[in-house]
Parts: C-alpha cells; structure tokens; sequence
C-alpha cells in the first residue's frame, strides 16, 4: 500500500502512515460514538508504519487500548491497541485525516447492535456485533 | 465520552450531516450535528475546550478524552451538538447532508436526504 499523509482540522498534527489495507472500518460502541458524534471510522495500520507529530494528547479508555485526539483543536487522530496480544500496536487511524479518506472504502462495522436508528452507511457491509466482537477479539480489537 | 462535561440541549429531532474537509479531520469522517434551541453546560465547564477553527465557526471538545461536543457557526444562534453525544437520539433523523460533492468516494448514507454542495454552501451561509 501506498503511504498516506493527513493532519488534524487545525494542521498542528500530522500523520504518516503506511495502511494495512484499503478498508475502511466505522465501531459504533458507545466510546467511539461519544467520541466523534458517529462512530469511529478508521484506517487500520501496524505500528512500525506510523510517524505522529504535533500536540497528541492520549487518553487510556480501556484495559485494551488507548484514543488520541488533537489537543489544539478536538480532531480525533487514532484508537491504538496498548495490550499484549495479536493486535498489540495495531492503530485504527480516523479516515478523515487523509484526503479522499486515502482512497479507502467503507466495508465492515463493529459493534452493530449499538448503532443508532437514526443513520446507517450504504454498501455490502460486513457486521459483527458487541457479543461477536468480544468474543473474537477477547475485547475491543 | 469520559462523562467530564454534561449539557441540555434541546433539539427539533433532526440532525445534519457536514463532509466539509474541516469536519471529516474532526470527527474521523464525517460531522453529524443536532441544531438546537440552546445549550446549558451543566457539568464541566473548565474542561470544554472552546476553538476558533475559521472565520465563521467555533467548536467545542472535552480536553479530557477529546470528545467532539458541538460546532457553531456565527450566523447561527445556537450550536448544533454533536450527535454521538446526545444520552437520547431515538426517533432523531438526518435533514441534510453539507458539502455533499466532498464526500469520500467510499462512504455514504444508506437512505437519501436533502444535500448541498460545497458551492451552495458557501453562497448560502457566507452571504
Ligand atoms: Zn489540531
Ligand atoms: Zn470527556
């Protein structure tokens, strides 16, 4: 893959990275919605792959992982996976960032049970569920 | 997210949806945002972080966990609140999509709703 280059609303962050793929993923569990108003829509990206500069700030929200956001202005940057494990450092990086969202496509959805009536995105989407996720991910991917 | 700021705000039980470059940085993708009739910060004053991010709207966000909580543009009289945010969004559906021409080619919405583009925008709230 390509790498890609994107910065936070106010540019003081920026981010390059390389992707895994060109899938993009929206998790509507109740961190994530509340967190960027609906859903997390992110850009998976092993650790190694990634620079970040600017005014990160990081909050550690579960036993799993961390979130970051930009200090300056609120733009949600990254959900990066602190705990040991298969997806140790994997980064699911905000999609908006990038132009065009890299060049990604919207192709699966987790949490799909807490996803509110009030929307939902087009395509063949595949959908795992809150017990679907825990239980192949033994917690939030 | 982390529960530090707490509003009431009262909606019509629409919300909008904005793909303006400014938005997608913001929100990971894509703004969808409740206009309300006012906003009352009940909890968490001192942790809204309130930003200038151009020349006709502010925004506000939890410095906490760095939750978006609410746009507001000048012409408007009230802030729209950040529709993830809301305890109750039951019942609530999408009025409008903004910027509808700066869609990502690969997301969109599963129903069809009134749309702008980045032009009508302008020409609508910048005059
Ligand atoms: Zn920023
Ligand atoms: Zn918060």
């Amino acid at each position: 893959m390509n790498q890609l280059n994107g910065q936070c609303l106010c540019g003081a962050c920026k981010i390059t990275m390389t992707p895994a793929s060109n899938e993009m993923h929206i998790c509507y569990c109740d961190m994530c919605r509340a967190w960027t108003g609906v859903g997390m829509m992110a850009i998976q990206a092993a650790g190694d792959s990634i620079t970040v500069e600017g005014p990160v700030k990081t909050r550690t929200t579960s036993e799993w992982a961390e979130r970051a956001w930009c200090d300056d202005c609120g733009s949600a940057l990254y959900y990066h996976v602190t705990a040991e494990g298969p997806y140790h450092d994997n980064y699911h990086v905000a999609s908006g960032l990038f132009p065009n969202a890299g060049g990604t496509k919207l192709v699966g959805e987790l949490f799909t049970d807490k996803r509110p009536s009030g929307y939902a995105f087009a395509g063949d989407l595949k959908g795992m569920t809150e017990a679907e996720v825990m239980a192949t991910f033994g917690g939030e991917p | 997210m982390c529960g530090a700021v707490r509003y009431e705000a009262e909606t019509d039980g629409r919300f909008s949806v904005c793909y303006c470059k400014m938005c997608q940085r913001w929100s990971s993708g894509v703004f969808m945002g409740a206009p309300t009739k006012g906003v009352r910060i009940t909890e968490g004053q001192d942790v809204l972080t309130r930003v200038r991010t151009s020349d006709w709207a502010s925004r506000g966000f939890c410095s906490k966990c760095g939750s978006n909580i609410y746009y507001h543009a000048d012409a408007q009289d009230h802030p729209s609140i950040a529709f993830g945010s809301l305890d109750d969004t039951s019942g609530m559906e999408p009025r409008i999509q903004f910027f509808f021409d700066k869609k990502p080619d690969g997301l969109g919405l599963d129903r069809e709703t009134k749309t702008m583009t980045e032009a009508e925008c302008v020409a609508h709230f910048a005059s």
